[in-house]
C-alpha cells in the first residue's frame, strides 16, 4: 500500500482515481473480511458515489488537501448520518443518527471516503474487540490473535491494508493497545485537541478521538484534519491549526528522550522491553539525548483512571441497565461495578488526579517526551484471559492498559508504533509521550525514528 | 476496613442479581484496597479536576 501523501500525488497526476482506490478497498473488505471481522458496516454505494464526486473535483481544479479522494473508515462510535452507529452494541443496534459527528464532518469536508464502520469493543469499554454482538475482530497478523481494542476493527483494517487511515477513540488504551497489537500506528492527541461531539460517550473526562494510520505521516496528516477548536465540545482548545506533518527525511529534532527508570519497563516481556530500549537508542543516534528519568506513582494514576471510568461509564449507561441480556458479560460486569462506586470515591479521584497531574508535569523540566512500551506483551490469543510476565499471572486486560491508561487521566498526547516483531512476527509497540499539544514534536520524532528502522508497517497478504 | 460491596449491591433491590457478585466483588475489594490509601491523605484545598486539560490559556472561552 502506498502512503497517503504517496496516493495523493498519484491521484493528483491521474496514474490512479478514488474510484478505483475504493473499489480496491470494497474489494480488499470482501475478501478479508470474513476472516478479520473488521467491519460492521461497508458503506459500499456512497463510498462508490462520493469517490465519482472526489474523481469530478480533482479533474476541476477543487482540491481538499491529501485526503481528497482518499479511502477510511470510521470507528462505529462516531455518528454518521443515516447510517447505523451501533457502538458495537446490542442497545444502540438500531440507531440511525440525525448528524455526522465533527470529526466525520472533518473527514469528508477533506474529501476523504468512508467506506465503512470499524467493528469494535462493545461499547468501546475493552480491550480484546471479541465482541458479543458482531464478533471477535482478528489480528491480520496472526488470526488467532486479538486485534486489541476498543477500535480494534480500525487497526485491523489499516494493518490489513484495506485503507491507510482510521479513526478510533481511546480512554484507556482503545487506540494505543490495537496499533500495537496489529502493528500500525495510533495516536491518542491531547485531551481537547480534538472534538468528541457525535462521539458516543464512555468516560466524559477520559475520552479522546484520533486517528490510527499505516505510516506516522499518515496519522500526521489525518491529526491535521481532526484537530481544531469545535463549540460543540467544550474541552475543546482554541489553539489554531498546526503543521503537524513532517517533511520527508526529517531530521530527530533537538529532543531530550526520557526513559523511565520506575514503573514502565517493569513486568514487560524482556524482549518488547529491548525493543524500546533499541528504539531510544537509535533515536540517539540521530541526536536525540536520553536520559533516565523518575516518574510518580504511575500505579496510583492507574487505579484513579479505573475508578473514575466505573463511574462515569455506569452513569452513562444506566437507563439501560435494566436490559441486562443486552450486555456482553465482561461489559455487564464492569458496568455493575461502576453502579456501586460511590460519589465520594468519584470525586475524590478526580481530587487525586489533578494531584497526580502536578506531580507528573514536573517530568517536562528534564524531557521532553518518554519513551515507554505502550504493551507489555505482542498480542494475546483470541480467548486468552491471563497472560504471564516475569512470571507473573496477570489478567490480560488490566495488564494490557497498565503503560497506556495513565495518559488519559493526564490528557497527554501519545502515540504508538511498532518498534520491532516477535519471531513470529507479532508486533512490538513503542508508545511516545509528551506534554500538552506537544503532538507536532512527538510526530517529528516519531517519523525521524520510523524512517531509521524502516519497518513495514503494514501486512500485504 | 473495606466497604462491604455486597451489603452496597444487595441495596439495589435486586438490580445486580447475587449470581454477579461473585465476579463483581473482588474486583472491587482489590481497587478499593488500592485506592483508600490515596484518596486518606488528600489535602483540603484540592478541588476535583473535571475539566482540567488544555492549559489555561488554550482553554475554549
Amino acid at each position: 500500500m502506498m502512503t497517503v501523501l504517496e496516493t495523493a500525488a498519484a491521484l493528483r497526476a491521474r496514474k490512479i482515481s478514488s474510484s478505483e482506490l475504493v473499489r480496491d478497498a470494497l474489494t480488499r473488505i470482501t475478501a478479508l473480511d470474513q476472516r478479520l471481522n473488521a467491519f460492521i458496516t461497508v458503506t459500499e454505494d456512497s463510498a462508490r458515489v462520493e469517490a465519482k464526486a472526489a474523481d469530478n473535483e480533482l479533474a476541476r481544479g477543487i482540491d481538499r488537501g491529501p485526503l481528497h479522494g482518499i479511502p477510511v473508515a470510521v470507528k462505529d462510535v462516531f455518528w454518521t448520518r443515516g447510517v447505523a452507529t451501533t457502538a458495537g452494541s446490542r442497545i444502540f443496534a438500531e440507531y440511525v443518527p440525525p448528524h455526522n459527528a465533527a470529526v466525520v464532518e472533518a473527514l469528508i469536508e477533506a474529501g476523504a471516503i468512508i467506506v465503512g464502520k470499524t467493528n469494535m469493543h462493545e461499547l468501546a469499554y475493552g480491550i480484546t474487540s471479541e465482541n458479543p454482538h458482531y464478533g471477535a475482530v482478528r489480528n491480520p497478523r496472526d488470526p488467532a490473535r486479538i486485534a486489541g481494542g476498543s477500535s480494534g476493527g480500525s487497526g485491523a483494517a489499516v494493518a490489513a491494508g484495506i485503507v491507510p487511515v482510521a479513526l478510533g477513540t481511546d480512554t484507556g488504551g482503545s487506540i494505543r493497545i490495537p496499533a500495537s497489537f496489529c502493528g500500525v500506528v495510533g495516536l491518542k492527541p491531547t485531551y481537547g485537541r480534538v472534538s468528541r461531539y457525535g462521539m458516543m460517550p464512555l468516560g466524559f473526562t477520559l475520552d479522546h478521538a484520533g486517528p490510527i494510520a499505516d505510516t506516522v505521516r499518515d496519522a500526521a496528516i489525518a491529526l491535521e484534519v481532526l484537530a481544531g477548536y469545535d463549540p460543540r465540545d467544550d474541552a475543546t482548545c482554541r489553539r489554531p491549526g498546526e503543521n503537524f506533518v513532517p517533511p520527508e527525511h526529517t531530521p530527530m529534532p533537538e529532543v531530550r528522550i526520557g526513559l523511565p527508570e520506575n514503573f514502565y519497563f517493569q513486568r514487560v516481556m524482556p524482549e518488547v522491553a529491548q525493543a524500546v530500549r533499541n528504539a531510544a537508542a537509535e533515536a540517539e543516534l540521530l541526536g536525540a539525548r536520553v536520559s533516565s528519568v523518575r516518574v510518580p506513582d504511575v500505579a496510583a494514576l492507574n487505579t484513579v483512571a479505573r475508578l473514575i471510568l466505573l463511574a462515569e461509564a455506569s452513569a452513562l449507561m444506566e437507563p439501560h441497565l435494566h436490559k441486562r441480556d443486552h450486555f456482553g458479560a465482561d461489559v455487564l460486569a464492569l458496568l455493575d461495578q461502576g453502579r456501586l462506586v460511590p460519589a465520594t470515591d468519584y470525586v475524590n479521584a478526580q481530587r487525586l488526579r489533578r494531584k497526580l497531574g502536578d506531580e507528573f508535569r514536573a517530568i517536562w523540566r528534564d524531557v521532553d517526551c518518554l519513551f515507554v512500551p505502550a504493551t507489555p506483551f505482542p498480542a494475546p490469543l483470541q480467548g486468552q484471559r491471563t497472560v504471564a510476565v516475569d512470571g507473573q499471572e496477570e489478567d490480560v486486560r488490566l495488564a494490557a492498559t497498565r503503560l497506556v491508561r495513565g495518559f488519559n487521566a493526564l490528557g497527554w498526547p501519545a502515540l504508538s508504533m511498532p518498534c520491532g516483531f516477535d519471531s513470529y512476527g507479532l508486533p512490538y509497540g513503542l508508545q511516545i509521550v509528551g506534554p500538552p499539544l506537544s503532538e507536532a514534536r512527538i510526530l517529528r520524532v516519531a517519523a525521524a525514528l520510523e524512517d531509521r528502522l524502516g519497518l513495514v508497517t503494514a501486512t500485504r497478504s | 476496613m473495606l466497604k462491604d460491596w455486597k451489603y452496597i449491591a444487595l441495596a439495589w433491590r435486586g438490580a445486580i442479581p447475587e449470581s454477579q457478585l461473585e465476579r463483581i466483588i473482588p474486583v472491587l475489594e482489590r481497587l478499593e484496597a488500592d485506592f483508600r490509601p490515596l484518596a486518606a491523605h488528600l489535602s483540603q484545598e484540592i478541588a476535583p479536576a473535571l475539566v482540567f486539560f488544555c492549559p489555561p490559556e488554550e482553554r475554549a472561552e
